[in-house]
């Protein structure tokens, strides 16, 4: 994982007709500057409803700074702002004509190139913005809590799998003395490598699907003894947490053994060729489910496991996905403080093969299903639910399922009855987290 | 420079040289009509800031001229008598201007390096009144810098049509009565010169048709070729400059070439042409820089463009500007502006503007992209910026979300 930097984010598509309260503002503030150009310029297309905002994308590789013929442009290592030094600018416009995404306010009148440089940090563009399009991401909120990162690269994982990332995130959350902990799965090619080489370089074990929770049990209960404080973390599929490898799980969670355990849910035996298990959804084509003459993919919904872990009674229940890294490392955090007892974090993880997508579509997947309320995001932090990711307008489950081919042979009465099951899904937990303790 | 940084970035950490000719830190040859005007000092120009080459641990040796280059030794021979072994050659050797031995020895000066641009400053001291010969993109910059700088300049055009590589008749007619409302004459028509005489501070140069004229400074901007003499007898291919292919390899292995030297492939026809500007020598310098570092890359072919920008006005082209039989072209204007794109089905293959609100870059990646525009292509042409950049986005969003769909 590379250096993140912190990022404007601009919603699409509902800023105001006509609004250009951003250009504005910008203007200004460059105007103190001494420049006349703006680093944000908002767009409304009348003849085909578009209006939006678009500014520079401070790219990690920046065509204006490969073109620029003397070096004004450079790109910061500290704060990843890609900056214009005007003594040296000729105002040739070069950047401008190699800038893909129209980065560059270029202006022939004064000979002068000028850009967003996110204010040094206080970008003032989304502080004026009338309908909160605009926000700035930070990423020190995340970076500040990593470690080392114990993965090198390479796995043999599908090319475009969140798996990975996945795990990466984990473990530099996790730091080191942390133990991994999984069954057979696509994770093997990450714990175990190929041939006779892995990428991991922390302790971790394989063991058998039914038995992660008590060999995790065994190990952290020996380094307890001996007075030491590690983390025992598993990273196992849903066949190995929700069917093959429930009962011991269950087990460990009424035991309220302190280990962390993470299920990243593929929804489905996608290892062995993608046979159905009990977290695949309603309708999900699967080998064992097909979708072919009256048959239209598994027509039961699938099992809600996070609630049922959390029915345990243990100290820390939550759902993520990586789409929402601030959301996805608080939940770590909060695992990791957990000192005495159980915690279980469930991970929506599509899959390219299994699911049917274009490989870069993986994040897009993610946020659908949040956003649709399919994968609500979600904590019970001592018996206390919260959703942590609340969607002001959840989008009908057709924007999440049209990007799927596992769902391509669902009809009307499906998607109907898709929609209410997530619905009625949504309302349990909203009801749960306003139940008072 | 750019095939420096890309071997670096790609992880390749094997010792490197970088030879220049001539006697300065690295630049680049567009930033010296900029010097002329004073837009920027001579220092300010300077690619790569103080501890670069230590940054990319890599060795620069200016000063030194190559000579020839032996491929069956491995050698690249300096006219000092010594020379270098090498695993990988890149030859970025640029272009020269090509000035006729009648002009150069009447005193007409090229423009191109340094040593051009500092005897042009040191000839301005004493004489105001230049001429610029040729109507090239390095004519009409220079043009205009001298004339920012408050000198008497004319440009003597050889044909009816100036930046003819970039601008169809009309973008080009518009351009001189820009120039002529600044007070900078652009005469059209002259032809080559064929016969110049110096006399003292004077330059007299004859034409045909019985033109004459009569100058104190003779720029002669009216073309240049690439700088491959020193690789004749070495056996590798050239054409007009080195032949590449989109791997920026030449004939002979372990020897690569890019830039102005390079003859590389046309975006749009894959015949190989040359192009000698700087965007397209920073895209071929960064795939030769993948290739010797041992990654795959492809050159998807260059394509003419420039931004041009005179007097407070600014006039850019990418990609195609006249159409071709079959081809569609589309045109706005009013005084004020002139905008023109020009479609084969449903595909954007160029555009030119003269003073409208563009991000040209977007333009660029739409031709590059072959961005499905049809339904979109009247709208485009009225608000090129708007439009431009939602449809980049979307052809964003489409690469990202599903190629399947």
């Amino acid at each position: 994982m590379k250096t993140f930097y912190n990022t404007l984010k601009i919603e699409e598509n509902i800023c105001p007709p006509d609004c250009s309260a951003c250009r504005k503002k910008c203007g200004e503030v460059q105007q103190d500057k001494g420049l006349d150009g703006t680093g944000i310029r908002e767009v409304h297309i009348p003849e085909i409803d578009v209006h939006m905002a678009y500014t520079c994308n401070q790219c990690s590789d920046p065509a204006c700074l490969d073109v620029c013929p003397t070096g004004a442009m450079t790109k910061s290592e500290a704060d990843g702002i890609v900056r214009i030094n005007d003594a040296k600018c000729l105002g040739c416009g070069l950047c401008d004509l190699s800038c893909p995404y129209g980065g560059i306010d270029f202006h022939a009148g004064s000979k002068k190139a000028s850009k967003c440089d996110l204010c040094d940090g206080r970008p003032q563009c989304q502080e004026v913005c009338p309908v909160h399009a605009i926000s700035f991401i930070k990423a020190r909120s995340i970076t500040q809590h990593f470690h080392e990162d114990p993965l090198l690269s390479g796995s043999s994982l599908c090319i475009g799998c969140v798996a990975e990332t996945t795990l990466r995130f984990i473990l530099r959350v996790m730091g080191k003395d942390t133990f991994l902990f999984g069954a057979p799965g696509c994770g093997t090619n990450m714990f175990n490598g190929q041939g006779i080489r892995t990428m991991i370089r922390i302790p971790a074990h394989m063991s058998n699907m039914t038995t992660v929770p008590s060999t995790m049990t065994g190990v952290k209960r020996y380094y307890r003894k001996m007075g030491k404080d590690v983390r025992c973390v598993a990273f196992v599929g849903d066949g190995c947490a929700t069917d093959v490898g429930f009962q011991p799980l269950s087990g460990a969670a009424e035991r309220n053994e302190n280990i962390i355990f993470i299920c990243y849910d593929n929804e489905g035996y996608m290892n062995t060729g993608v046979q159905r298990s009990s977290t695949t959804p309603y309708g999900g084509w699967t080998t064992t489910t097909p979708a072919m003459g009256k048959r239209k993919g598994k027509q039961i919904p699938s099992k809600n496991v996070p609630l049922i872990m959390a029915a345990h009674g243990i100290p820390y229940v939550a759902t993520a996905v990586i789409a929402y890294p601030e959301d996805f490392l608080m939940k770590l955090l909060k695992a990791k403080a957990v000192k005495e007892g159980m915690s279980y974090i469930h991970i929506l993880s599509p899959c390219i093969l299994g699911w049917g997508f274009g490989i870069p579509a993986s994040l897009d997947i993610c946020r659908a299903a949040v956003e649709t309320n399919y994968f609500p995001l979600w904590e019970c932090e001592q018996g206390e639910y919260r959703l942590t990711k609340e969607v002001e307008k959840p989008k009908p489950i057709s924007e999440y399922t049209k990007l799927l081919k596992k769902f391509s042979h669902l009809e009307k009465e499906d998607f109907e009855e898709l929609q209410r099951i997530v619905d009625k899904r949504f309302r349990h937990i909203k009801a749960l987290t306003k139940i008072l303790l | 420079m750019s095939a420096l940084k890309q071997m670096r970035k790609a992880g390749c950490e094997d010792a490197v040289t970088v030879l220049t000719m001539e006697d300065y830190p690295p630049y680049s040859p567009m930033s010296l009509p900029y010097v002329v005007s004073d837009k920027v000092k001579q220092a300010d120009i300077q690619m790569v800031p103080d501890g670069f080459f230590d940054h990319m641990n890599a060795t620069f040796t200016r000063g030194r001229k190559v000579v020839g280059i032996a491929p069956g030794e491995q050698r690249v021979l300096y006219n000092n008598g010594k020379g270098d072994s090498y695993d990988s050659l890149l030859i970025a050797t640029g272009s020269d201007p090509f000035v006729p031995s009648i002009l150069k020895k009447a005193g007409g000066i090229g423009f191109h390096v340094m040593d051009d641009c500092l005897a042009l400053i040191q000839q301005l001291k004493a004489r105001k009144k230049a001429t610029i010969l040729g109507a090239g993109l390095v004519a009409m910059e220079l043009a205009a810098a001298l004339k920012e700088k408050g000198n008497e300049v004319q440009v003597i055009a050889p044909r009816e049509r100036i930046l003819r590589n970039y601008f169809d008749i009309e973008a080009s007619r518009r351009i001189i009565d820009l120039f002529a409302d600044s007070g900078t004459a652009v005469n059209v028509n002259w032809g080559e010169a064929t016969a110049a005489e110096q006399s003292g501070n004077e330059i007299k140069v004859r034409f045909n048709q019985d033109k004459a004229l009569e100058t104190e400074i003779l720029l002669v901007c009216i073309g240049v070729k690439p700088r491959v003499s020193f690789l004749a007898g070495s056996g590798i291919d050239i054409s007009e400059g080195v032949v590449v292919d989109r791997q920026m390899r030449t004939n002979i292995p372990n020897i690569f070439a890019a830039g102005d030297a390079a003859e590389a492939v046309d975006f749009f026809t894959g015949q190989r042409g040359l192009n000698p500007i700087v965007p397209n020598a920073v895209s071929q310098g960064k795939i030769a820089g993948s290739t010797m570092a041992g990654e795959k890359a492809e050159y998807e072919g260059w394509l003419p463009m420039n931004t041009f920008n005179f007097f407070g006005h600014l006039a850019t082209s990418i990609g195609k500007t006249v159409p071709s039989k079959g081809d569609d072209a589309l045109v706005e204007k009013d005084n004020g502006y002139y905008k023109k794109i020009i479609c084969r089905d449903g595909k954007l293959l160029g555009a030119a503007f003269l003073d409208t609100d563009i991000d040209a870059g977007v333009i660029q990646y739409l031709i590059r992209k072959r961005t499905e525009i049809g339904r979109y292509k009247d709208i485009l042409l009225h608000a090129p910026r708007e439009v431009g950049l939602w449809l980049m986005n979307e052809a964003e969003k489409h690469e990202t979300i599903s190629k399947e769909e």
